[in-house]
């Protein structure tokens, strides 16, 4: 399976949270930790309403947690 | 391993454990050109009550051990893999029936020839249970798919 043109700094923002678990988070966000963890390893696309959810947790825009790569390759091709 | 990946392994393998000596008494008897209905249909209450008390009794250790609902609705992610697991499934129920409906014809043929006594009940008994196999493949391919996506995708 091809990953999703998205990176994310969830990982970054769990650890400036107090080492935030992928649990606590996912309990947050009414996710199963599993689920976290593609999300943060990038196997994963989360639909708007959970990336929404996931920045409201850390308290910053949605664009600090997932960036958008696939312009960048068009770019750099 | 979520609450629900451990569901589809216990449904795998239990399946795996329990429903083969069904299936043992059933061929048994069909090679003997003996099949006693009541006698297989008891088999078949026991293994199928025995499976359920077992799902259940699985779900519930696993769900209490790791301290989790084990009735939970399934999050975004697990609602993807299950449409995509149901949706292999139901064409696999599909293509089944439609074999074993076609195959109905030579297993009547056959019932008429090999089970002289009551041709009609064994033709039952033998559709009964190629239906059966049918939903069974098809569950277990769908236990299948579902650990192999969370395997793939939500294992960490």
């Amino acid at each position: 399976m091809t990953p999703p043109p998205i990176t994310n700094t969830i990982r970054r923002l769990r650890f400036d949270h107090g080492e935030m678990t992928q649990a606590e988070l996912a309990e947050k966000i009414g996710m199963t930790r599993q689920t976290v963890a593609a999300i943060e390893h990038n196997k994963y696309s989360p639909s708007l309403e959970a990336a929404f959810r996931i920045a409201e947790v850390f308290g910053v825009e949605i664009g600090e947690v997932f960036q958008w790569k696939a312009g960048e390759k068009e770019t750099r091709g | 391993m979520s609450v629900r990946e451990k569901q589809a392994w216990f449904a795998l393998v239990t399946t795996f454990l329990l429903w083969p000596y069904y299936f043992a008494t059933l061929f048994a008897a069909v090679a003997s050109r003996d099949i006693d209905g009541w006698a297989l249909l008891t088999v078949f209450v026991w293994t199928l009550v025995i499976h359920i008390a077992l799902l259940l009794g699985l779900a519930i250790v696993s769900a209490r051990m790791a301290r989790e609902d084990f009735d939970a609705p399934p999050d975004e992610l697990e609602r993807i893999i299950e449409a995509r697991a149901d949706k292999v499934c139901r064409r696999v129920l599909e293509l089944g029936i439609a074999v074993v409906a076609i195959a109905s014809f030579w297993v009547s043929e056959v019932a008429r020839g090999e089970f002289a006594a009551d041709p009609a009940g064994a033709t039952a008994i033998l559709m009964a249970n190629a239906l059966m196999v049918v939903g069974m493949a098809a569950g277990l391919i769908r236990e299948t798919i579902l650990i192999g996506h969370f395997r793939t995708t939500a294992a960490a």
